[in-house]
């Protein structure tokens, strides 16, 4: 069970640094926050990886702060990247 | 056989973690990553919960468990709706 868990360890991880790349890289801002979305997911499969891996289930409660954050604040994001869209166009030209 | 069961269910949600990270940067546009993410990592991340539910042989944890998965199951696609909407009026 140990070598199975360091290889999804592994698979999580570089799905990490996938997101993160993304995250640099975004040609737009909603790109980004899809990458931070996913790497707020990504973080939570990753505590109850660990959690698997310790016995301290207490990481599951962190991970269910994680992803209500999470969400709101890619809801945040959308209704933000929607008003400083319809402000840009009444101001525009 | 519990152990086998979670053990699939952990390798199968961080199998489709790790295939919604290929897609989010392998695809082109914003709409691509968006449908990748929102339902590959939702779907990846209550597994695995649900994977620990069964895992961890102990009544509270399992419920906390099972109800952690299902709040993903129901979030996952309100986040997602609403950037794709954001960016669908914002492109219009």
């Amino acid at each position: 069970m140990s070598a199975l868990l360091l290889v999804l360890q592994i698979a999580v991880g570089l799905a990490s640094l996938l997101a993160l790349w993304r995250l640099v890289r975004g040609p737009h801002l909603a790109d980004r926050v899809v990458a931070l979305d996913l790497l707020a997911t990504l973080a939570v499969g990753f505590l109850v990886l660990r959690a698997f891996q310790t016995g301290h289930w207490l990481y599951v409660d962190v991970a269910l702060g994680i992803g209500l954050i999470s969400v709101v604040g890619t809801v945040a994001f959308g209704s933000f990247v929607e008003h400083r869209a319809r402000e840009a166009r009444e101001e525009g030209p | 056989m519990i152990d086998i069961l979670a053990a699939i269910l952990a390798a199968i949600g961080a199998g489709f973690m790790l295939v919604a990270a290929l897609g989010v940067v392998a695809f082109r546009d914003t709409f691509a990553r968006l449908h990748c993410a929102g339902k590959s990592a939702t779907l990846g991340v209550a597994s695995m919960l649900l994977a620990a539910a069964l895992w961890s042989g102990d009544g509270g944890v399992a419920l906390r468990c099972a109800l952690a998965a299902a709040f993903f199951l129901f979030t996952g696609p309100i986040g997602c709706h609403a950037l794709a909407r954001a960016v669908w009026r914002t492109r219009a």
